[in-house]
Parts: C-alpha cells; structure tokens; sequence
C-alpha cells in the first residue's frame, strides 16, 4: 500500500489537536495583536485625516478672514492718511492766514508808531524852533543893536538849531 | 548501465549518504520519497524503539516543526506590534490584511471573526506544502494522515458555525432541506444523509485533494533526484546533476495554490452554513 494510504486513525486526530493548539496560540499571539493594530492604525488614519481636512478648511476659512481684514485695514489706512492729508492741508492754509494777518497787524502797528515818533519829533522840532526864535529874540532886545546885528545873532541861533537837530537824527 | 545506475541510486544507504536522494525502500513500497533526517536516522538505527516511534510519528513530528516556526515568528513579531510596523512586522501585517480581506470578501464583515481559523489553516498548510524544499524536511501535507487531521477539525469548526449562527433546530432543517410542503416532509429519510453525507464529503474531497497532489509533488522531486544522482553516478560526478531544480517554480505555485484552494474553499463552506443575512 502506498504511504500516504497508510491511515491511522490517533495520527488523524493527532494532527487535529495540534493544529487546534496551532490556531489558539497564533490566535492569541498573532492574529489578535496584529488585526486589533490594523484596526486601531486605520481608525488613527481616519482620525488624522479628518482632522486634516477639518484643519485645512479651518485654514482656509482664517486665511479669507485675515485678507479681508488686510484688506479693511488698507482701505482704513488709505482713508486716514487722506483725512490727514486734506487735515494738514487745512492747518497750513489756517497757519499762513494767521501768519498773514499778524504780519498786517505787524506792519500797521509799526507804520502807527512811526507816525506817532514822526508827530512827536515835529512837536518837539516846533517847540524848540519857537524856544531858540524867543531866545534870538530876548537877545536882540537886550543888546538893542543894528539891524546887522540882530541879523547874525539870528542866523547864529538858527545854525545852532540845525546843529541840535543833526545830533537829535543821528 | 543506466539500470544499475537507477538500483544504487534507489539504495537505502546511497540516500544516506546523498541526503536528500529518492527512496524507494524505505516504506516498502515501488512509490520513490526524499529522504528526510528521520528516515535517515532510521536507517542507521532501525534497532532503536525510540527512533521507530519517532519514524511511526514523522509526520506530526514534522507538522509540529511548522508549528512551533510559526508559534515562533508570531512570538517574536507579532506579539506586541507597534503603530508604526518595522522589519518582518510590514510582512507579517502584509500577509494577515490580505488573508482578512479575502475572507471578508467572501463572508462579509462579519466574516472577520473566522480570519484566524482561516489564515492559520493557510500559512499552516502553505509551510508545510514547503517544506519539502528544505533537504531533510518533509512535507506532512503528503499523508492523508495529516490532510484528514485538518479536514476533521474543518468538518467540526464549519459544522459549530452552523450550529450557533443559525439555531439547532434550524440547523436540523437545513440538513433536512428546509422542508416546507408534503413532499419535503416525505423527502427527509433521504435528504438528510444526503446533506449530512454532503457535509462530511465537502472537507473529506478537500484533504484528498491536498494530500495526493503534495503527494504528487513529492514524488516527482524524488523521482528528479534519483535521476539527477543516476546521471551523476553514469557521468562519473562527485554529487547528482540537479535536475530538481527545474520542477521547484512548478511546486512553489501549485502548493501555494493547493494551500489557498483548501483554505478559500473552507470558507466557503462556513458562507454556505451561515445564514445569507450574516454575509450580505
């Protein structure tokens, strides 16, 4: 009889037992280890790429706020400096205005306080012409001299004033 | 010549000293084996009771080889896996997602609780289909013995499923062939020996199957061999021409398929006992 027609009925059940304690120690050592790992790397996987994409659109979304909120601020910005553009254009125009009107005020008040000296000067002019003219006069009469006499002493009283005023203007 | 040749080839003591030449001897049978190392052992001490009941139980002494391999490679890199899998752990999960997917393939989600049984059948068969391409190995698959062994616990496991996913009683009708008018009533003294007949035949063919063809393969590598140290011995070589060689691709596939075909056919088994709502 050929070998493999050689049945032996405790073989049989032999090589059943074995494979028996075959499959509960690979099912305890192997089979559960490594499809539980499977199952918790896949569940991880899909975690990871839902938080991916949950991220992503998270992203996305903050991206769009930020670049409209750049855009807000520039237009902002933009609306500003025109502001304070047009602002210090006005401030200049209010500080030449005033500068002006100083100035004018300035000049005219310069102008008055020339007339006023000039007026004085006259006055004063007058009032020393007439002192110097009475003074001639006392010394005409005292000396009662000629007429070339009264003449020079005259011209000498007028020299005199023009010497005082000369003195005076310088 | 050639004749003389082939006669010293086939001699006990020649396969001893080629360790793996063809054997025709040792069993007492005109069929040629390789030798394996309990043959050889065997032969050089047939006196010994020990190594006889060794010799008597080689083939579960081989299947429990292949046994203890894959208790080992499991112990070693299957025990504690990491999240980020590392060296022989891409293989090993490689392997057991392919065997998972096949199965939840035929039998649905839920057909993820019979994986196990299923891939250790798979790989076991597979290593042992195998291993007769280590010199001084055997494969145990070769003997009815062994395939009968696995289609017991087959005919057992499928035969529970059926039980506890359907009902005892509803297990007893579909023996009985879901008997619903008169004629099926009338039918059950014959239909359920069919059907009981039908169970045992189912994984009986399987075993037959695997163990003539393993067998098969067997035979033919030592036939190769015994030629190959024939012509080695014509051409005065120091060792036989390798002409074994050429027929190793052909048993890599066919014990990978004879593995795969009693397997997925195990499964279908289990789909066919289960209720069709628990796999569709």
């Amino acid at each position: 009889m050929p070998p493999i027609l050689q049945l032996d009925v405790q073989q049989i059940i032999s090589q059943a037992i074995s494979f028996l304690i075959l499959l509960w120690v690979l099912k305890r050592f192997a089979w559960r280890p490594l499809l539980s790992m499977l199952d918790q790397r896949r569940e991880r996987i899909d975690q990871d790429l839902a938080q991916a994409a949950a991220k992503k659109e998270e992203l996305t979304r903050l991206e769009e706020d930020y670049r409209k909120r750049l855009a807000a601020i520039d237009q902002e910005a933009r609306l500003k400096i025109q502001e304070a553009v047009q602002e210090g254009k006005q401030v200049a125009m209010e500080i030449q205005g005033q500068a002006r009107v100083a100035a004018q005020n300035i000049l005219a008040k310069a102008q008055e306080t020339v007339e006023m000296e000039l007026s004085k000067a006259k006055v004063t002019l007058r009032d020393q012409v007439v002192e110097m003219t009475l003074e001639a006069l006392e010394r005409m009469l005292r000396k009662k001299l000629d007429a070339q006499t009264d003449r020079l002493l005259i011209e000498a009283s007028l020299e005199e004033l023009e010497q005082q005023q000369s003195t005076k203007t310088s | 010549m050639i004749a003389e040749a082939l006669e010293r080839a086939s001699h006990p003591v020649e396969q001893a000293t080629a360790h793996a030449a063809a054997s025709a001897g040792s069993h007492g049978t005109e069929i040629p084996e390789l030798a394996n190392w309990i043959s050889l052992i065997n032969h050089r001490l047939a006196d010994s009771a020990f190594v006889a009941w060794l010799h008597h139980w080689e083939d579960l002494a081989f299947s429990l080889l292949v046994g203890l391999m894959l208790c080992a490679i499991s112990w070693l890199y299957a025990r504690k896996p990491s999240m980020v899998p590392r060296g022989p752990q891409n293989l090993l999960e490689l392997l057991v997602e392919s065997i998972d997917q096949s199965v939840q393939g035929i039998l649905g989600k839920a057909g993820r609780r019979y994986t196990p049984f299923i891939g250790t059948l798979f790989l076991y068969i597979l290593l042992m289909n195998l291993s007769v391409l280590i010199p001084g190995m055997k494969s145990a698959t070769s003997r009815l013995n062994t395939t009968l062994g696995l289609a017991l616990v087959v005919f057992c496991h499928v035969q529970w499923i059926g039980i506890k996913s359907r009902g005892f009683l509803k297990y007893l009708d579909h023996l009985a062939g879901s008997p619903r008018d008169a004629v099926g009533w009338t039918l059950i003294p014959l239909m359920f020996p069919i059907h009981l007949l039908g169970e045992i035949v189912k994984p009986m063919s399987l075993s037959l199957r695997l163990g003539f063809n393993v067998f098969a393969e067997d035979v033919l590598l030592a036939v190769l061999v015994g030629l190959g140290l024939s012509a080695g011995l014509l051409l005065h070589l120091p060792v036989g021409l390798p002409l074994q060689t050429f027929v190793v691709p052909l048993v890599l596939i066919f014990s990978t398929v004879q593995a795969l075909v009693f397997s997925l056919l195990s499964t279908i088994y289990i789909a066919l006992l289960l209720p069709h709502e628990a796999h569709h």
